[in-house]
């Protein structure tokens, strides 16, 4: 049926008045669809949560504006008992069905502080029960990582697998689906069921990325190589608990040991981040050997052995600090020398400064390359800088020479451009 | 007649071992040995090793002998590797380093060869004991004491694979040369563990303290001094400069106990730096630690140091370039007590990769992480220096104990 000519005006002008409001319309095959409604001289356009739509103006019987779920959730807010969790876990749960996610999550959160221990509610928000207590997903992932890395659960330990359904069922982000399968793979381990851990973890480890991709293909291989579930310690683990004064009995001593508890897993990833840190020192060592002869060859060799350590960290998190330290410390003395060639260039531009006779167009070129000198450098020293921030304990003497000369040279830049300024 | 697979006595066993300490696997389908494990000689390996865990070698034992039986796998060096382990813990090292020659032979991993050869290394010495073996004077009577006390007109040369020892007493220059080879290995293994020393040496041992001093210049009490000196075409003469006699016209047995290894250390550990700058108590900690004996002087003066407060600190110690003539009997005695702490701490690989990474530069921290491959730990220093202070304190207090029981003034 065809719109009223009148009805046409009126709704072009809720149109234009209610930009912000839900419309409804309503087709002449009896289908009606909510969203924001444009009524154009020839077709009406609708806007939806799932994108546009165009229809041409006779298929369309009449458009009407009705309440945005916003306004309908202040309705049901405003009818309902707010100091009432029940009825307002409803609401929230309404306003979630919406698409309301924010104002759901901020509703939930209502009733939590009304009754936090509203088990709909902790759950919608995310949290999980680990024995008795609510806990967010993080913090029950970190948990259970923590208990199956510390050897408190044994094998057969009930509460595990309803632990990673619940973490599995909350997990809604990739690297929180990530880190819960790693979690069950390790859980395998653990319970001696090798082969099936080797595949999750082998699989996981094609679909993470990085540094992450390369732990998890490393635990995969260690397994793997071991899938009798045997690994032998060749020195007591964890490696300093005996130079500590750890009671006896604390290290783990060496010899053939169970790959199913959880330590020894510790200890051979532990040697394969020691297989790696090898790797990186060769490539020290190789950058070492060429920083007088070829500095694009220890440039590479240098970010090879910084690639290596990564790796090493991502297997035993912080066991390459101190050659990280050195790399960067090689680095930094590379750096510098770039900022003493282009000071040295520098020096002599000043050192003719003022002892020859030069056109104002000469003068300033001269100034100008005088500037790009002390540029370049300054950008070196905020490399050195950057290279040399978290480790601002140890590169103490390279951090503070590159600041004190940022400042000298900070203030001869002002001084050139200022001289540049007035020139132009 | 059943078709069911019997258990075996040993894998019974392990089922009842795995019940007791709630670790056995379990099987998948309720089977014995048919658990999720991939290989078939994958659970009574894994119960072989949960025994030795547990402490029960003989059953480790007779696991580990069953399998290698070849009812399952021909042969395992796996296997072979749990039944060593096993006899080693027992005891019994003839067998153990039978078979861990044996899974020597068929292990191709680098990692479990070097471990499998410093397990036999081990075995050789009768256990992982780091007992101090006897000084060498313990075993000279009066008499001979006498004889190596006389002064003979002509010099005695003898020359052996690593030292020339010259004397004016024909058996001296055969016991000193005799146990400078034995002080060597010693030396040798404290400092460069499996590399073996390359250079000769010659000894030079003086009449009388003060033909010693004459000769090598050393006008202070010391007994004992080595030189290393520059040669023409880059090589070097080595020399260790020790003192037949003492003040009292005796012989001076010091000289083998303690002079002799402890210059010697000095030597090693002077080429084992090269060019690169050794730390003052790494150099007398390793050369107090190369003689032969406890010094118990030292152990008390460190322990009760620490006791009362007055220890040097750590950070102190390890910086200190010369030693002040005040503090210089506390420094020596923290300086092996500290030394000795973390030889006795750390097995003989991380023991030398410790000594490479302070060579090479890196301050005791940042060496003993990497010589360890341990994760950053900021307190590391300060947590060793209280482990370390503990133990010099316990190690004083047990020397004290059993001096009163030895009714010994103290």
């Amino acid at each position: 049926m065809p719109i009223p000519k009148t009805a046409w005006v009126l709704a072009v002008v809720l149109t234009a008045l209610t930009v912000a409001r839900a419309d409804r319309i309503f087709l002449t095959d009896g289908r009606v669809l909510t969203g924001q409604a444009t009524v154009g001289p020839t077709e009406v356009r609708i806007d939806t949560a799932y994108g546009t739509i165009r229809f041409p103006r006779h298929m369309v019987e009449r458009v009407e504006a009705v309440d945005t779920p916003q306004q309908q959730l202040s309705q049901r807010l405003t009818e309902n008992d707010r100091n009432d969790p029940n009825a307002l876990y409803v609401v929230a749960r309404w306003a979630d069905a919406q698409g309301l996610a924010e104002e759901a999550q901020q509703l939930y959160r209502e009733v939590l502080a009304l009754d936090s221990h509203h088990a709909q509610a902790r759950e919608a928000l995310g949290y999980l029960r680990v024995e008795g207590q609510w806990v967010e997903l993080e913090t029950g992932l970190a948990l259970l990582r923590a208990r199956l890395a510390g050897g408190a659960l044994s094998e057969a330990d009930p509460t595990v697998e309803p632990w990673l359904a619940e973490l599995t069922r909350l997990a809604r982000q990739p690297s929180q689906r990530l880190a819960v399968r790693e979690l069950r793979a390790l859980w395998l381990v653990r319970q001696g069921k090798l082969p099936a851990a080797g595949a999750a973890l082998a699989e996981l480890a094609r679909e993470a990325q990085g540094l992450p991709a390369f732990r998890l293909a490393t635990l995969a291989g260690i397994i793997t190589e071991n899938s009798d579930g045997m690994y032998v310690l060749t020195e007591p683990y964890p490696p300093q608990a005996s130079l500590l004064g750890a009671e006896p009995g604390r290290a783990y001593p060496p010899g053939p040991a169970p790959l199913t508890e959880p330590i020894v897993l510790q200890a051979a990833l532990r040697d394969r981040a020691r297989g790696v840190l090898e790797q990186a020192r060769a490539h020290i060592g190789a950058g070492q050997a060429v920083e007088r002869t070829d500095r694009p060859g220890a440039d590479e060799a240098y970010r090879q052995a910084l690639a290596s350590l990564d790796r090493a960290d991502a297997l035993v998190p912080e066991i390459a600090r101190s050659y990280r330290i050195e790399v960067i410390r090689r680095q930094v003395a590379l750096l510098r020398r770039d900022v003493e060639a282009q000071a040295a260039l520098f020096d002599a531009e000043m050192a003719t400064l003022g002892k020859q006779e030069l056109s104002p167009q000469a003068y300033t070129y001269k100034l100008g390359r005088m500037v790009r000198y002390l540029s370049t450098a300054r950008e070196t020293l905020d490399r050195i800088l950057g290279l040399s921030g978290p480790f601002t304990r140890e590169l103490v003497l390279e951090i503070r020479w590159a600041e004190l000369d940022r400042q000298r040279i900070d203030a001869m830049l002002t001084t050139l451009r200022q001289e540049l300024h007035e020139l132009r | 007649m059943s078709c069911a697979r019997p258990i075996r006595r040993p894998l019974a066993a392990a089922m009842a071992l795995g019940l007791l300490l709630g670790t056995l696997p379990r099987a998948s389908a309720g089977v014995p040995g048919e658990s999720a494990y991939q290989a078939p000689h994958a659970l009574p390996l894994l119960t072989a090793v949960r025994y030795f865990r547990a402490g029960q070698y003989a059953q480790a034992v007779t696991e580990a002998e069953w399998l290698l039986s070849g009812r399952l796998v021909p042969c395992q060096p796996r296997a072979l590797l749990v039944l060593a382990a096993s006899r080693e813990a027992q005891g019994r090292y003839g067998e153990a380093r039978e078979a861990y020659s044996q899974a020597l032979a068929l292990c191709t991993d680098p990692r479990l060869q070097q471990y499998v050869l410093e397990q036999m290394a081990q075995c050789d010495r009768g256990g992982p004991s780091r007992q101090q073996p006897a000084p060498p004077s313990a075993q000279l009577s009066a008499q001979r004491r006498a004889d190596l006390a006389r002064l003979e007109d002509a010099e005695a040369i003898e020359t052996g694979s690593h030292f020339t020892v010259r004397s004016r007493n024909a058996e001296l220059s055969r016991l000193v040369l005799e146990h400078a080879e034995g002080a060597l290995i010693r030396v040798s293994q404290l400092i460069l563990g499996q590399t073996e020393y390359p250079h000769s040496v010659e000894i030079l041992i003086h009449a009388t303290p003060a033909d010693f001093a004459a000769a090598s210049g050393d006008a202070g009490h010391s007994t004992g001094r080595f030189e290393l000196i520059g040669q023409a075409g880059g090589y070097f003469r080595r020399v260790i400069h020790l003192t037949q006699l003492d003040a009292g016209g005796t012989f001076d047995a010091a000289m083998l106990d303690r002079v002799l290894p402890h210059e010697l250390s000095h030597l090693v550990l002077t080429e084992f730096f090269g060019d690169a700058p050794c730390p003052l108590y790494l150099q007398e900690g390793l050369a107090m630690l190369a003689e032969y004996g406890e010094p118990t002087g030292r152990i008390l003066l460190a322990g009760a140091a620490v006791a009362t407060g007055q220890a040097l600190p750590l950070e102190y110690l390890l910086t200190r370039e010369a030693c002040q003539a005040d503090e210089s009997a506390l420094f020596y005695a923290q300086s092996r007590s500290l030394l000795s702490y973390l030889r006795d701490s750390m097995t003989q690989d991380q023991f030398h990769a410790l000594l490479g990474q302070l060579r090479d530069g890196h301050p005791l921290g940042d060496a003993l992480h990497r010589a360890l491959a341990m994760p950053y730990d900021a307190t590391l220093l300060a947590r060793l220096e209280t482990a370390w202070q503990a133990q010099a304190i316990a190690q004083a207090q047990i020397l004290t104990a059993l001096k009163e029981a030895d009714g010994q003034a103290l």
